[in-house]
């Protein structure tokens, strides 16, 4: 039925022209800038040493073709290959998935979810990366899409790691780990099984989970060479590992009761130590479960309504155009 | 200068594009797999629509949009180097 009705292609072939042009007229115009001495809209270096990487592979792949078969026969593929290749069925879950983690982590969704994965990892050397981790396999074996599972996953679980002080080197990296061996194992399996696939295929099976594993562990490796007190994988405190921690905001609050001020004894003892403190100047009093749940709720409210989600969406959609 | 506000305005028509055909594609699809299961009857040429119209203007319009605002990948160790040249500021992991 769809193959029956064909659909005038020329404006679609119109987007790529478009674009290219632009980006070619906005590079030019910052050459102009530069050598009229005009200020730049942003500081630019030297525009021949930071060529961008799409340019310059399509302009050597247009040299290294018009070299061997001519000019029309290269500038027929630049006109065909970039448009098969995007215009694809399978490679529209990309900006999909690219908009599901820009609403997920707008209506603050990554945010419980990693911190729900923080409170059950939290024993773990690294465990918000184990979470990016299972997140990818889970995202990995539902898209099958390299590329999509790496672009949501850059976008819902770096700037978790990132709030949580993690290095952002070890936030890129497992992701750049996951794009790499992630989804090949899935790529293997789909592949035609006949009888002589099958050890393949089976090998596939295996690989994943030894894979996400050993990556795992690497995480866990790095994370443990400039360990905490207490968050070392050691057999004396495995049975700490299992007790989930809360996190900062699930925990019941301490208000102030009086003055506030304790010297250099606040910042360091911590939130029990200033609980079980004879109670005197400045101590701090625990709020009533009640009170506690009342403000969780408060915060679940906030995060779901559509108001601070319409709110965070336009904040930055307005701080990307302008 | 002109030019400048010309650019602006070219970026944002370019980026507005963009979103209405992201924001159609998700909206024709979701469609489609509930006017398939839901009622048997499964729209014309979703996938037509979906992968020569909105795939292409998706990928294709934001490219200057990403040239303004220098998110293209480029390499800049040996710009780095240079006197004169000053540090990045911003680095696009941190952006979100």
């Amino acid at each position: 039925m769809e193959q029956s009705i064909r659909l005038t292609l020329w404006p679609a072939y119109f987007f790529l022209p478009l674009g290219l042009g632009l980006m070619a007229a906005l590079i030019a115009l910052k050459l102009v800038c530069r050598v009229l001495g005009k200020p730049e809209p942003e500081p630019v270096a030297l525009i021949a040493l930071r060529v961008l990487i799409g340019v310059t592979l399509i302009a050597v792949s247009y040299a290294g073709i018009a070299a061997i078969g001519g000019h029309s026969a290269a500038w027929g593929i630049l006109q065909v290959v970039p448009y098969s290749f995007i215009s694809n069925w399978t490679l529209s879950s990309v900006p999909m998935f690219l908009l599901m983690g820009f609403v997920c982590y707008h209506c603050g969704l990554t945010r419980g979810l990693f911190d729900a994965a923080r409170v059950w990892l939290s024993r773990l050397p690294g465990g918000l990366a184990i979470a990016a981790v299972f997140g990818c396999t889970g995202f990995a074996a539902v898209t099958g899409s390299r590329v999509a599972c790496a672009a949501a996953m850059g976008k819902i679980a770096v700037p978790e790691m990132v709030r949580h002080k993690y290095d952002i080197r070890l936030a890129t990296g497992t992701l750049g780990l996951l794009l790499a061996i992630g989804p090949a194992c899935r790529r293997v399996s789909s592949m035609k099984t006949t009888s002589r696939w099958r050890t393949v295929r089976s090998a596939s099976w295996c690989s994943g989970p030894v894979n996400h594993g050993s990556s795992i562990a690497a995480i866990g490796e790095i994370r443990n060479t400039r360990p905490k007190p207490g968050a070392t994988l050691e057999p004396a405190n495995l049975l700490e590992f299992l007790k989930p921690r809360l996190p900062a905001y699930m925990r019941p609050r301490y208000i102030e009761k009086r003055a506030p001020n304790r010297g250099g004894l606040v910042p360091v003892a911590g939130d029990f130590l200033r609980h079980v403190l004879p109670q005197g100047r400045g101590c701090l009093e625990i709020e009533p479960l009640a009170e506690g749940r009342a403000h969780f709720l408060e915060d679940v409210q906030n995060s779901l309504g559509f108001h601070p989600f319409r709110d965070h969406l336009f904040v930055q959609a307005f701080r990307d155009i302008a | 200068m002109i030019a400048y506000g010309f650019v602006r305005a070219v970026d944002r028509a370019v980026l507005f594009g963009a979103a209405i055909a992201l924001v159609a594609m998700m909206l024709q699809v979701s469609a489609d797999v509930i006017a398939k299961l839901a009622f048997n009857a499964p729209l014309p040429l979703p996938s037509a629509l979906v992968t020569e119209y909105y795939m292409v203007a998706v990928a294709f319009l934001p490219l200057a949009a990403g040239e303004y605002r220098q998110a293209h990948i480029h390499v800049d160790i040996f710009v780095q180097r240079l006197p004169g040249s000053r540090p990045r500021t911003n680095s696009p992991t941190m952006r979100s």
